[in-house]
């Protein structure tokens, strides 16, 4: 009975934690980009090679590629993860935010330099895929 | 009447404790009120370098902020909250911690004991940086003044659109400003809506726009300019006097020109007179001249060549013909007349139709300038002798010039030249009404052979 319970209960938290950002204002995400996001993304040799087709996509590939990165780039910078999950927390309801320690953030900041470097596939193909959300 | 007592007792003691809550003291007067700590704050992004400024006061001057402190909780990049920094009566913090996305909460305590709390959204109270720099320069052949500054927005990351107010007055006019919105860093004022030879004082504020949102910055220092004096009525440019004149002098002559010319080459072509029908005819039908040649004479027509005319013939053929044989049976027919015989001369069996063409340079037939008829009729005269004439009755006749149709009559014509009633005898065997067919297949060719036949004369 008790293993019933734990099971029911993490599918219900999963079932929360999941979002399909379709019922986001998109609007308000386009302009906190525009005016915010975007300074936190540069690139000297942009080569985005990730596509998505709509709105939902893009912002579902967008919060997997800042949230979750591939290994080879731990993090990226920390004004963009927390920005960009603080747009989609207030824009998409039933979102949560997955940030859990932002001290850790901090205490990476002396390797900020090369974590920009190695992770600058991934800032090209996060350039590529909010341009395709801003068209969209 | 003990329940009424107690009754009374407690809301006796309701009341005291109400009364003292407030402040109402025993003397009547009233104590110190709760302070107010309401406050309002206001953020400046990218202020130095990266880092953004927030500060905030309390809005009633007499808050005694001894004890008093400011913390931001909410909105940062780092977890937990950020404490302001005192400095006299004004809270400020100056970092680059904001996350610049959602409301912060921004509380007043004392101590650990949070007084009062307020939520604000640090893009939305965003005072931007004072313009400076303010130029005004005056442009003499525009006759404006151009008005240009500087803001530190345009370098920055952040609050880059802003609304830049400008205002100016005359010195004398302390409260007569003028205002103008701007999105740009410059701007032209017109001579025409100043005041000449007057001091004027101009600044610049600006205020956020679009995504970011906040309140007007300080002005900009003032910048003084004076307008140029008036020009006098009679001062006038060199370039335009010289202009006037020229083109005072142009239009005299024009209008010189334009009398002057006027009935002879202008009026013709912007009034062509249309010809007067009667004088046209008068001109063409004028008298013989007194001293033309008149008689009833055949030998004053011996030059004259008479040629008998058979039917109606096509003109080409005719005239080819003319022009083939004509000079030759001109000299036959005159040895056959001077022979004295009344053979007629040998005429073709086609109809010679001589027109007044054939006339032209011929000095025989000018004998018959006389013949032409008061209305220019051509009259083709008769080489022939009368005798040749009156024999010449299978042939086609002619009266005036012109062929007579098979019909014609044998009666005597009558022309209304009352000289050639004599010349032309009709064929007897022709019965009818006289058909006069003109030279030519229509009226208007005969009039225009006659026309120049008149010419010619």
């Amino acid at each position: 009975m008790v293993f019933f319970r734990k099971i029911f209960i993490l599918q219900l938290v999963g079932l929360v934690l999941t979002s399909n950002f379709t019922d986001c204002d998109f609007e308000k995400i386009r302009m906190d980009y525009l005016n915010i996001i975007s300074k936190d993304l540069t690139c000297t040799d942009c080569d985005a090679t990730l596509r998505c087709e709509d709105q939902p996509d893009c912002l579902t590939k967008i919060e997997r590629l800042t949230l979750h990165p591939t290994p080879g780039c731990k993090s990226l910078p920390e004004e963009l993860a927390s920005r960009t999950e603080a747009t989609l927390e207030r824009s998409c309801p039933g979102y949560y935010r997955k940030q859990k320690n932002n001290a850790q953030a901090m205490k990476k900041r002396k390797k900020r330099e090369d974590t920009i470097k190695r992770c600058q596939k991934i800032v090209s193909n996060l350039i590529g895929l909010w341009r395709r959300f801003m068209r969209l | 009447m003990t329940i009424l007592g107690i009754a009374f007792g407690i809301v006796f003691c309701l009341l005291r404790v109400v009364s003292g809550e407030s402040g109402y003291a025993q003397n009547g007067d009233l104590e110190d009120a709760e302070p107010d700590y309401s406050f309002s704050c206001y953020s400046q992004l990218e202020v130095n370098g990266s880092q953004h400024l927030l500060r905030c006061a309390f809005d009633d001057p007499d808050v005694n902020s001894t004890h008093l402190g400011f913390e931001i909780c909410d909105g940062l990049l780092v977890a937990g909250c950020l404490n302001f920094i005192k400095l006299q009566e004004i809270y400020f913090i100056e970092t680059n911690k904001f996350l610049l996305i959602g409301d912060s909460k921004i509380c007043v305590k004392l101590g650990q004991r949070i007084l009062t709390c307020r939520k604000m959204n640090i893009v939305h109270i965003v005072k931007p940086e004072a313009p400076f720099d303010v130029r005004v320069i005056y442009r003499e052949e525009a006759n404006d003044f151009v008005v240009t500054f500087n803001t530190s927005h345009l370098q920055k990351k952040y609050v880059k659109n802003l609304i830049h107010e400008v205002a100016y007055h005359q010195e004398k006019n302390e409260h007569d400003w003028m205002h103008v919105n701007l999105s740009s860093t410059k701007l032209t004022l017109l001579q025409r809506k100043l005041q000449p030879d007057a001091m004027y004082e101009i600044k610049v504020r600006s205020i956020p726009t679009d995504y970011y949102k906040g309140f007007w910055s300080e002005w900009s220092p003032s910048f003084h300019f004076r307008t140029p004096e008036a020009k006098g009525p009679g001062k006038m440019e060199p370039v335009l006097l010289i202009i006037s004149i020229l083109s005072f002098f142009s239009v005299a002559v024009m209008v010189i020109l334009a009398g002057v010319l006027w009935k002879k080459r202008i009026k013709p072509i912007v009034w062509p007179s249309l010809p007067d029908h009667k004088k046209t005819l008068e001109q063409l039908c004028k008298k013989p001249k007194k001293n033309l040649t008149v008689s009833f004479n055949p030998e004053s027509f011996l030059d004259c060549q008479i040629h008998k005319v058979d039917g109606i013939q096509a003109r080409d053929e005719v005239e080819s013909f003319l022009q083939d044989t004509f000079p030759a049976q001109l000299e036959e027919s005159e040895k056959q007349r001077l022979g004295g015989g009344v053979q007629c001369p040998n005429w073709p069996s086609k109809h010679a139709v001589i027109t007044p063409k054939t006339f032209r340079g011929d000095a025989s037939l000018r004998c018959l300038a006389g013949n032409v008829s008061v209305c220019g009729t051509p009259v083709l005269p008769s080489s022939r002798s009368p005798e040749c004439r009156e024999g010449g009755k299978n042939g086609p006749h002619v009266y005036q010039g012109l062929l007579l149709g098979p019909g014609t009559t044998n009666a005597t014509l009558h022309p209304p030249f009352p000289f050639q009633s004599e010349i032309l005898t009709l064929n007897p065997a022709a019965q009818g009404q006289l058909l006069l067919t003109p030279l030519g297949s229509n009226q208007e060719e005969a009039y225009v052979t006659m026309s120049s036949f008149y010419q010619n004369q």
